[in-house]
């Protein structure tokens, strides 16, 4: 919101002081200013013109050979403008030669078609003063021959407030709020508002209100002997600084009231109103039928719904309550008789509607915070005082018809004066608080339990100060939070528990950055649907979102998987060789409504420039060994999948080229992760190069839930170990786990100590090598050749009987 | 044989070793003089030839050769050794510029390093850490924070809903209804996050970010040690002290709330670009926890107080190493990640 300095001070003198200098304070005691602008700077030597005498160039369409009085004297200049032609004996304003406009352009004398043209006639935007440039600007009841700043009152400085930073206070949602702030700040007076109107006995109007919840107060008045005319040059110049631009004195003028006051407000042509048998206007505000429709002043048709609340004549809605008028009974250039609606509106209804038919408007903007239902009878009287100054005709020929709810009394609040320093942590004494809240517009009275009883101002009193608190914040703030001395907090004694979860989810971040050397990466928590899609994923079993930004995320990632997939095939068209992980939550749906399951997961995908798929797998596996030793160990199996149908329901896993992490939950074999290479089918469409791509995807929080046993020291051995090296010729759809399985039982001996495979070479025709290093040790003593022999021959005939293996060497 | 003889084989055997340029060469030298038919080593035999009595006197001349031989031979690796120790220090051409070769190492992401540093800084104070939920309830995110439906307020949250009415938070907040509800007070906890607002992307807009929210609940809370505690943690996280201000700011879960501005580090307040001249950078927001908060959570606002703050994770992140866009952070390109090692 646009707060102009000029406007200010028609409410608080300010005479004297730095609009940036109070802004600051303004941003240190009230709420955040985005920014402060000076407008109109430099604009001394443009000066005001008449002009005299319009002609058309021969041989250019588009330029006027215009002849102004500059004041003093007549000069001749060359316009493109079109809206000159029209223009003869209107005001303009003239940057003569010398001149230099706000956009850096210097003004010389031309010659322009052979004709000289001694300055430029400028628009708005032109000069720095707005969007404005359909034409040159066009001045109305202003003198020519006068330095433009003396004219009009251009130069000004505008706060633009930060919105969020006044959510919570509708009263500063004007001129006059702001300027009852400014004034406790700088220690000025606030001037009170103009003194109201002469208002009619005619009983041309009746209001009726079926619903005063939804509808706090709505009043309404006829004025009649309106000319309607361009509004003045000073309040054109005070609404352009905030942003609005001018259109007719009686729609400026709401808008006016509505800057200042905060309180919107409509104007219809009551020639489009219609009235009953006794020429009486019948307004009846109403909940809308959803049958209903109505075209906005936007020319929108909007469809309407029973949550809506509408402005009715006696035949028709003819505004959308608090947001926008209707079309029909817009005020227009030839409107004489304007029904005036000062209106007070639910915030719920109106925002509600306003966000349902995504038309936000000055007026949803501030009725949406709950206005001061004493606003509108102030409003109303102020709309006919400035108006009746710049219209004078105009006679309100009704009373002000008003029919409210009845309005709340002012809320007390009980205030211990102790508890404000205990609050703020300095000593604020009794009669500091008492000034300060009797500056802002409370009312303040001593209990004799030495209590404050302060009643709270109208325009405070609908969502913003309602408790204790709220009387703290007022205090402190305009103490100024940096007059409060920092005071370390009392030591909480409790140690807090380590938060072991996090310092876990850190270990693995360190082994796999550092110790498995992946990248670490962060993706969104929606799944990207476009990557699921090419990989034949079936979407279910996702939390589907109802608004998206794209149709591409429309759905939670159940799985790390895909979106890994997708910075891989990124990444892969500038490196063959790398990996990536990701730590952070998956979505797991339980049911409707009810929060899903929502596991830390660690997720890691390998690119490798090799065909060497099973080295691949191997190498992923090594990582994922590596962060389960990281994580202390936890006992974390791998079971291998082939053939089964398992849990690995992706079409992206691979069916015969993955496996589980199984673990024991509290008895129950749970499946914790798995690790695949990506499905043939997913292989052709995901573009990696010459690489292939492995991944791995855990469940963190599962892991973790199960401490795993203290890690023990083992004695080092006091005798040496003997070695066995053993190769065997399989099956190659035997598991090396399996072999391995069937050496350790054949050799049923504890003197084996280790049994590790070293070698697995495919041979053809469904066979296999497999070579295993076996290491055999005594605590007790060395062992002989014939015992290691022994063993290693009860496992040879263990193998060939149970796995028909042959032994190939050892 | 005689005397002369043996001086003859001497000088000639110590002849082939000065020879010796190399250590090859000397070893070479070593086996034919020294070797199992050497010429020196051979000198012994010629003992048989020499009359009995002379023979002690026959046995200490060789000796002596063989003596001098390998002494000989030893002074002459020790002048090849030093000559390669000088030949080496006198090089040149050992180009020490040339880019090392690493371990293959992998990257810790940016908003990673930083959020463990806070986190650790934290720890130290003697906070919890805690890690809530991403998708929440409207009870959790809205209402238990005096967030009404239908508020204001809530159009500063432009929020993610899901089709069954739950919601992606929009701030790491609803932590302080989960902490209050289940942290014996008093306590001090924070709980850094994702959240996620329903906004179009651009250089400075994500949908996704990161926050990290801070509580503390203690039987009296005042407005002093809300700017003690932010005084001392902003400093703990720059590792520098700061001056901070506090100054209005609305967040409805607060009361009193506040901007927490700190003094423009590049400047020192003086005003410069980075603070747009104002000598203040806006860091995050705090304020004393809402009574009515306190109260959805469980907690008698007449027993117990507390303050709270919530910064921007992935702002700090993108002010401590100057990137300008903050689709990287989620952009998971290894051109961006590489260069946070
Ligand atoms: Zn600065």
């Amino acid at each position: 919101m646009f707060i102009s300095w000029n406007w200010l001070n028609r409410h608080v003198d300010l005479s004297g002081l730095d609009p940036h200098e109070v802004g600051q304070l303004f941003t240190l005691k009230v709420a955040e200013l985005d920014g402060i602008h000076d407008i109109g700077e430099g604009l001394e030597a443009i000066r005001t013109v008449r002009i005299e005498s319009v002609e058309p160039v021969e041989g250019a369409k588009k330029l006027s050979r215009v002849v102004v009085f500059d004041g003093e004297g007549e000069r001749q200049i060359v316009c493109g403008a079109p809206n000159v032609r029209a223009a003869q004996g209107r005001v303009a304003v003239l940057a003569p030669p010398g001149a230099t406009l706000p956009n850096g352009l210097e003004i010389r004398e031309a010659e322009i078609r052979g004709i000289a043209s001694a300055g430029m006639l400028a628009s708005q935007k032109e000069l720095g003063l707005s969007d404005e440039h359909a034409g040159i600007w066009l001045l109305n009841g202003i003198e020519p021959g006068m330095s433009l700043p003396d004219a009009i009152p251009v130069q000004d400085v505008v706060w633009e407030v930060d919105n969020k930073a006044i959510t919570h206070r509708p009263d500063l949602w004007g001129h006059y709020g702001i300027a009852r702030e400014v004034a406790v700040l700088t220690e000025r007076s606030l001037r009170p508002l103009e003194p109201r109107v002469t208002l009619g006995h005619e009983e041309r109007v009746t209001v009726s209100v079926q619903d005063l919840v939804r509808c706090p107060r709505y009043t309404a008045l006829l004025i009649e002997d309106v000319d309607v005319k361009p509004s003045p040059e000073w309040l054109q110049a005070l609404l352009r600084a905030t942003g609005v631009r001018p259109i007719s004195n009686v729609v400026d003028l709401t808008n006016f009231v509505m800057l200042d006051l905060g309180n919107p407000m409509h104007a219809f042509d009551t020639r489009y109103l219609a009235t009953n048998g006794a020429d009486q206007i019948e307004i009846t505000v109403r909940a809308a039928d959803s049958a209903e429709s109505i075209t906005t002043l936007d020319g929108v048709i909007r469809d309407l719904y029973d949550e809506d609340l509408l402005i009715c004549d006696s035949e028709k809605p003819v505004a959308l309550a608090g947001i926008m008028g209707g079309a029909d009974s817009e005020i227009r250039s030839d409107t004489t008789s304007v029904l005036l609606e000062a209106a007070t509106f639910q915030s719920r209804t109106v925002r509600r509607t306003s966000a349902r038919l995504g038309l936000r408007t000055d007026s949803s903007a501030r009725f949406e915070k709950t206005l001061d239902p004493y606003l509108p009878e102030k409003a109303a009287h102020h709309f006919c005082v400035e108006l009746q100054k710049i219209c004078p005709k105009a006679t309100v020929v009704t009373p002000l018809v008003d029919i409210s709810s009845a309005l709340p009394a002012p809320k007390p609040i009980h205030l211990d004066p102790k508890l404000v320093s205990s609050r703020l942590g300095v000593d604020i004494s009794v009669g500091h608080i008492r000034e300060t809240l009797t500056k802002l517009g409370f009312v303040v009275q001593d209990r004799s339990d030495g209590y404050l009883l302060v009643q709270v101002p109208s325009w405070r009193a609908t969502k913003d100060v309602a408790i204790v608190e709220d009387l703290i914040e007022e205090i402190g703030r305009l103490v100024g939070y940096s007059n409060i001395p920092p005071q370390a907090p009392s030591v909480v004694v409790k140690a807090p528990e380590l938060p072991i979860a996090k310092l876990q989810e850190r270990q693995a971040r360190r082994y796999l950055s550092f110790g498995a050397g992946l990248h670490e990466v962060m993706s969104y928590g929606f799944t990207w649907r476009p990557m699921l899609d090419r990989l034949g994923a079936d979407p279910s079993g996702r939390i589907e979102m109802d608004n998206t930004i794209s149709a591409e995320l429309d759905r939670m990632r159940r799985f790390l998987i895909p979106n890994l997939l997708n910075f891989a095939e990124k990444n892969a068209r500038y490196e063959s060789d790398f990996g990536l992980y990701e730590i952070g939550r998956v979505f797991q749906p339980i049911a409707p409504g009810v929060l899903p399951e929502q596991p830390r997961c660690a997720g890691g995908i390998l690119v490798r420039r090799t065909d060497d798929h099973e080295r691949l797998f191997r190498e992923l596996r090594g990582v994922v060994e590596g962060l389960m030793d990281a994580l202390g160990r936890p006992a974390v199996r791998l079971e291998s999948t082939r053939g089964e149908d398992i849990g690995l329901r992706e079409a992206w896993m691979h069916p015969s080229r993955s496996a589980q992490f199984i673990m024991d939950v509290a008895g129950t074999r749970t499946e914790v992760g798995f690790i695949s290479l990506l499905h043939p089918r997913a292989r052709d469409v995901i573009d990696t190069g010459k690489s292939s791509v492995a991944f791995f995807e855990v469940d963190l929080d599962l892991i973790l839930s199960i401490a795993s046993g203290p890690q023990k020291y083992e004695p080092l051995p006091k005798y040496p170990a003997s070695t066995f090296d053993v190769s065997f010729e399989v099956s190659d759809t035997t598991s090396s786990a399996d072999v391995q399985a069937a050496i350790v039982e054949g050799a049923g001996s504890e003197l084996l100590r280790a049994c590790e495979l070293f070698g697995n070479y495919y041979l053809g025709d469904g066979k296999k090598s497999v070579s295993f290093h076996l290491t055999f040790r005594r605590d007790d003593g060395t062992l002989t050749d014939e015992q290691v022999h022994d063993i290693v021959n009860r496992s040879v005939a263990h193998l060939s009987a149970s796995l028909g293996a042959v032994l190939r060497g050892g | 044989m005689e005397q002369s003889q043996l001086e003859e084989v001497k000088s000639a055997a110590l002849a082939q070793v000065m020879a010796a340029e190399d250590e090859s060469a000397l070893r070479d030298a070593e086996v034919a003089l020294l070797g199992k038919k050497g010429t020196v080593s051979l000198l012994s035999r010629g003992i048989s030839q020499v009359p009995p009595k002379e023979r002690g006197a026959f046995g200490r001349a060789v000796n002596d050769v063989k003596k001098a031989v390998v002494e000989a031979l030893t002074h002459a690796r020790e002048g090849l050794r030093e000559a390669a120790i000088q030949s080496e220090l006198d090089d040149r051409s050992f180009d020490v510029t040339l880019p090392g070769i690493r371990p293959t190492g992998g990257t810790m992401h940016p908003l990673s390093q930083v959020q463990e540093r806070l986190e650790e800084t934290f720890i130290a104070m003697g906070y919890h850490v805690l890690d809530y939920l991403e998708v929440e309830d409207e009870f959790h995110n809205f209402e238990a924070l005096n967030i009404p439906a239908d508020h204001p307020a809530r159009d500063m949250h432009d929020t993610f809903w899901t089709k069954d009415r739950l919601l992606l938070r929009t701030h790491t907040s609803p932590g302080q209804i989960r902490a209050m509800r289940t942290l014996e007070p008093p306590f001090r906890a924070v709980f850094p996050g994702k959240v996620f607002r329903y906004e179009a992307i651009d250089a400075s807009h994500e949908h996704t970010f990161h926050q990290l929210e801070g509580l503390m609940i203690d039987r009296h809370v005042s407005v002093a040690h809300l700017n003690s505690s932010m005084q001392i943690m902003l400093s703990q996280i720059f590792g520098q002290e700061l001056t901070i201000r506090l100054r209005p700011g609305y967040f409805p879960f607060v009361e009193p709330g506040f901007e927490c501005d700190v003094q423009c580090m590049i400047c020192g307040g003086a005003g410069c670009r980075v603070c747009k001249h104002s000598g203040w950078v806006e860091f995050l927001g705090c304020g004393l926890v809402h009574p009515n908060v306190l109260r959805s959570a469980g907690l008698d606002p007449d027993e117990w107080q507390g303050w709270a703050f919530g910064l921007g994770l992935s702002r700090l992140v993108m002010m401590q190493y100057g990137i300008d866009d903050i689709r990287h952070i989620m952009g998971g390109d290894l051109r961006f990640l590489r260069q946070f090692a």
